[in-house]
């Protein structure tokens, strides 16, 4: 099940909510939303479920084992063994395919390529429980006694299959404790209708476009001209921020409205104006994950230059291969780590002495063509966009169809553009500082406060009635 | 102040109230089952039922799959929120002109070996005495030059829909074979004809228009299959006289069908392979049905632009005969008029005024011929409004639509003594491979 459904909307949700409401004890919340859960999990397949019950009992139990003693080196061993296993059952459905297909190439061996099912949101997840066995070990929280509770904490339907990583320390309370007051469920129900619409109108608009012009076909994908590629990124670039910065909109919304604090994941990262900046405002869960649980662990800054450039280099490299088992994640990825590297080493001075709009198109550009890759099913593909972006597949400038994409979508590519901007944040402090002053000023800002969450609503379910065209990135991942 | 911050608190109540109350309405609409429709007329299809259980399909999670597409797809009101959703989209850009669908490539058209039409003599089938050319020459270019509004599968331009042709090699090689092989089984009992209908993209569009979307030429497709026929099977070449008559309103606007008087004009180039004199057009009486809205609409997600812009079906009755009967995909058998009455129909099923739609088997006998004379068209749905102009020629008129027949050709010569077979498709049949197994089966 996705949020951007009718059915979840306007029955598993409404459901869900109306239990939160009608039951009065924490306990009871509990049993509720974790049978919420598990059937939104297991909607994709029951199969899974035991897959998640199972690393979910694992991580209890080597949490508490952990927990169990004080000696250093029992508490090791044990969250290794932990980490290690869930990072085998990880590898062995997200990479068993990839290693065999690579070991083919070089070696002949092994002649079948497993074709394994990856289990939905299992990187999240994964990382969730990673994240929970090491801040046992840390000390930072202590581990759970109930495993009902930590399965609750790991299958939450809000951010269990799409994020954020929610770290088990920052929902613990919330878990434990909760009280929605009425102005954190107003916020909720803003944040999840502005989500639902940023996926269900302007995300899957924005793919239409994307998908007409950069087909999966390589030999189609060969014959479209200049603009048309350079229009594609575009829409795609737009369409990957607005799909997953939706998604957890929708799940710190529904968080609100339930009472559950998940931090934000994502702040305005197309306004950066270094690289490293664009990685502090995108899939942050992501990224503080890797600095808290490896570029740390690794050294961090704390070490000599060589050492930091190794220490980044990995990151990138797992940060690459975590969206996707394919060479062109890797070297997304890798792409970044170059970028940040020369970033704090090679051109820092450089940097700062340029204007900051100057910094600012510069990072677009290389987020540009870090899209190329992303969005590439093979290596190939994003050689064909690279060569036909300067018309060296000798397509030419333009053609009618992407003349006609760019006409028939001119507002919506610009609304969807000033969507990724802080502009609708901006615009809502400044109605709500001018509604300070009373008067009409303050009637029409209450209005929209009152019926934009409806508006959103409406419009979103006429956008998810029939369309069959609901694709969501990062649910692969 | 504090007044300030309780009405604050009244805005938050009415914000919770508000959305709660429409997602409670929604999801209480959601659960009548009672009100879910069954199918869309506007679509022209059956909605999504709800899934039947298997351990299978429970456990890997099809079985949940399709209940979130059967609630999607059945929701109560989903035609007006579909309909509302396009209202909405309709103002993403400039839409005057607009391609709609995915890019596709289409194959080069080799250069095929000229078309053999002219039968054999040692074949035994009479050769047909040329009957007049249209006068071409004389006629009004009606070339669409404007770029549409929707390219891709479908293009939009000036509130008229055309659906675009993409040449596949593969496919109309497979196609050629496939009727050779029908040639080769039935060739030595009946005149085996093939008409391959061009649609209004290759027909209505200017060439440069096509270039420019990548499509193919239609009449030089058609002309690649007819070059890898056997000699003897005719060839009926109506591209270019539909080409000649494109000022006239011989496709519809909102459906990817020829109107009566486009299929005239094919009808007019069968004469000629046959060697009958066709009838003149205006000597037919007609049925109009004002107000027709076909298939582009439900195909472009209903586009207003073809909204805008609704079709009149003019139906020509033959002068014979009106009278046919029908034998329904149920094994039932009905007397019906070959035209019919559809104005208490749907408006966007007014296509079906034409041979009461699409069906297993038909038959027209027209009492005013007694020559013993039949003719058997195998057919899609372009044959619909061809097969009438047929009738004022033949004493019995069988047709059949060969996805949902299972009548086989030596059968048909067997218990109807027919003469003549016309293989009738759409270019988008005749060049593909997806339909060789149902021409096959009849082909037998």
């Amino acid at each position: 099940m996705v949020f951007s459904s009718m059915l979840f909307v306007f029955l598993f949700l409404t459901a869900n909510l109306i239990s939160q409401v009608l039951l009065k004890t924490p306990r009871a919340k509990n049993i509720a939303m974790l049978v919420f859960s598990l059937v939104f999990y297991s909607w994709s397949g029951p199969r899974y479920l035991l897959l998640l019950l199972g690393m979910v009992f694992v991580c209890w139990f080597g949490a508490l084992q952990i927990q169990r003693t004080d000696l250093p080196e029992k508490r090791k061993p044990i969250m290794i063994v932990t980490i290690t296993i869930c990072l085998l059952l990880l590898g062995f459905f997200k990479y068993t395919g990839f290693l065999c297909s690579n070991l083919n190439a070089i070696f002949g061996v092994p002649k079948a390529i497993p074709n394994i099912v990856l289990p939905i949101g299992i990187s999240f997840y994964t990382f969730q429980l990673i994240s929970y066995v090491v801040d046992v070990y840390r000390n930072e929280v202590p581990a759970q006694r109930k495993y009902w509770m930590l399965l609750l904490y790991a299958s939450l339907f809000h951010q269990c299959i799409a994020g954020p990583i929610v770290r088990y320390q920052d929902v613990n309370e919330d878990i434990v404790r909760r009280r929605a007051s009425i102005g954190e469920i107003s916020r909720g129900i803003s944040r999840f209708t502005i989500g639902l619409a940023k996926k269900a109108i302007l995300a899957n608009g924005c793919a239409m476009i994307a998908d007409s012009l950069i087909t999966v076909s390589s030999a189609e994908l060969a014959q479209v001209p200049a603009m048309g590629i350079a229009l594609g990124v575009f829409a795609y670039g737009l369409q990957i921020y607005l799909d997953f910065s939706a998604y957890s909109d929708m799940a710190i919304g529904m968080g609100l409205m339930c009472g559950f604090h998940y931090k934000e994941n994502f702040d305005y990262p197309y306004i950066a104006d270094s690289v490293a900046d664009f990685w502090r405002r995108w899939h942050i869960s992501l990224t503080s994950f890797f600095r808290d649980y490896v570029y740390i662990p690794l050294g961090g800054n704390r070490c000599s230059k060589s050492r930091q450039i190794m220490n980044i280099a990995v990151v990138w490299f797992l940060t690459g291969l975590w969206h996707g088992a394919s060479w062109n994640y890797v070297l997304w990825g890798l792409f970044f780590g170059v970028f940040i590297i020369l970033e704090r080493f090679v051109l820092k001075d450089f940097i700062t002495r340029i204007p900051k709009a100057l910094r600012h198109v510069l990072v677009i550009l290389v987020i540009y063509f870090s899209w190329f890759l992303f969005k590439s099913t093979e290596l190939a593909q994003a050689g064909i966009m690279l060569k036909g972006i300067f018309g060296l597949n000798h397509n030419g400038f333009t053609s009618v169809s992407v003349g006609l994409a760019f006409r028939n979508n001119i507002f919506f590519l610009i609304l969807a553009a000033i969507a990724v901007t802080p502009f609708g944040k901006t615009l809502r402090t400044i109605m709500n500082n001018l509604s300070r002053r009373g008067g009409a000023l303050y009637w029409i800002n209450a209005a929209w406060e009152v019926l934009h969450p409806v508006l959103l609503l409406i419009l979103s379910a006429m956008a998810l009635v029939g369309n069959s065209y609901n694709p969501f990135l990062y649910f692969q991942f | 102040m504090k007044n300030r911050k309780q009405l604050n608190g009244y805005v938050r109540g009415a914000k919770i109230l508000a959305f709660s109350l429409v997602l409670l309405v929604m999801s209480f609409v959601g659960l009548l089952w009672f009100l879910r429709p069954d199918t869309s007329v506007v679509e022209k299809r059956t909605l999504t039922t709800f899934p039947s259980l298997s351990w299978s399909d429970f456990w890997d999670g099809t079985f949940f799959k399709n209940i979130d597409t059967w609630y999607a797809d059945t929701y109560p009101m989903r035609e007006g929120l579909i309909s509302a959703n396009q209202t909405l989209q309709d103002h993403y850009g400039i839409r005057s002109d607009q391609i709609i669908g995915e890019t596709i490539v289409a194959d080069d058209i080799p250069d095929a070996p000229p078309p053999s039409t002219a039968p054999a003599d040692d074949a035994g089938i009479p050769v047909p005495s040329p009957s007049p050319s249209p006068e071409q020459e004389t006629l009004e270019d009606g070339t669409v030059d404007q770029l549409g509004e929707m390219v891709g599968q479908i293009y939009i331009t000036e509130n008229c829909g055309y659906g675009l042709y993409y040449f596949l090699q593969d496919g109309a090689d497979t196609f050629a074979r496939t009727m050779n092989q029908i040639y080769d089984n039935v060739g030595d009992k009946v005149n085996l004809y093939l008409m391959i209908c061009p649609n209004s993209a290759g027909v209505m569009l200017d060439d440069s228009v096509l270039r420019d979307m990548g499509c193919s030429d239609e009449g030089k497709a058609i002309e690649y299959v007819y070059g890898q026929l056997n000699e003897n099977i005719h060839t009926v070449s109506v591209y270019d006289n539909l080409r000649a008559h494109n000022a006239e309103y011989i496709y519809f606007h909102t459906d990817h069908h020829w109107t009566a008087r486009g299929a005239y004009y094919a009808y007019e180039m069968f004469c000629q392979e046959k060697g009958f004199t066709p009838f003149p057009l205006e000597d037919h009486e007609t049925m109009e049905f004002d107000g027709f809205v076909g298939t582009f609409y439900s195909y472009s997600n209903q586009s207003s632009e073809i909204a805008s812009n609704p079709d009149t079906v003019v139906a020509y009755i033959p002068n014979d005969t009106n009278d046919m009967k029908v034998t329904m995909a149920s094994g039932e058998t009905y007397d019906w008029p070959l035209i019919s009455d559809v104005s208490t129909y749907p408006e966007s099923e007014y296509y079906g005024t034409f041979g009461c739609g699409d069906n297993p088997f038909s038959v027209v006998h027209n009492e005013k011929i007694t020559d013993g004379s039949a003719i058997m068209v195998v057919k899609d749905s372009y044959g619909n409004a061809f097969v009438p102009w047929l009738v004022d020629h033949y004493e019995y008129v069988y047709w059949c639509d060969y996805r949902y027949t299972s009548n086989t050709i030596s059968q048909m010569v067997e218990d109807y003594g027919i003469q003549d077979v016309l293989y009738e498709v759409s270019i988008y049949s005749g060049t593909t491979n997806n339909v060789v197994s149902e021409l096959l089966s009849i082909g037998q």
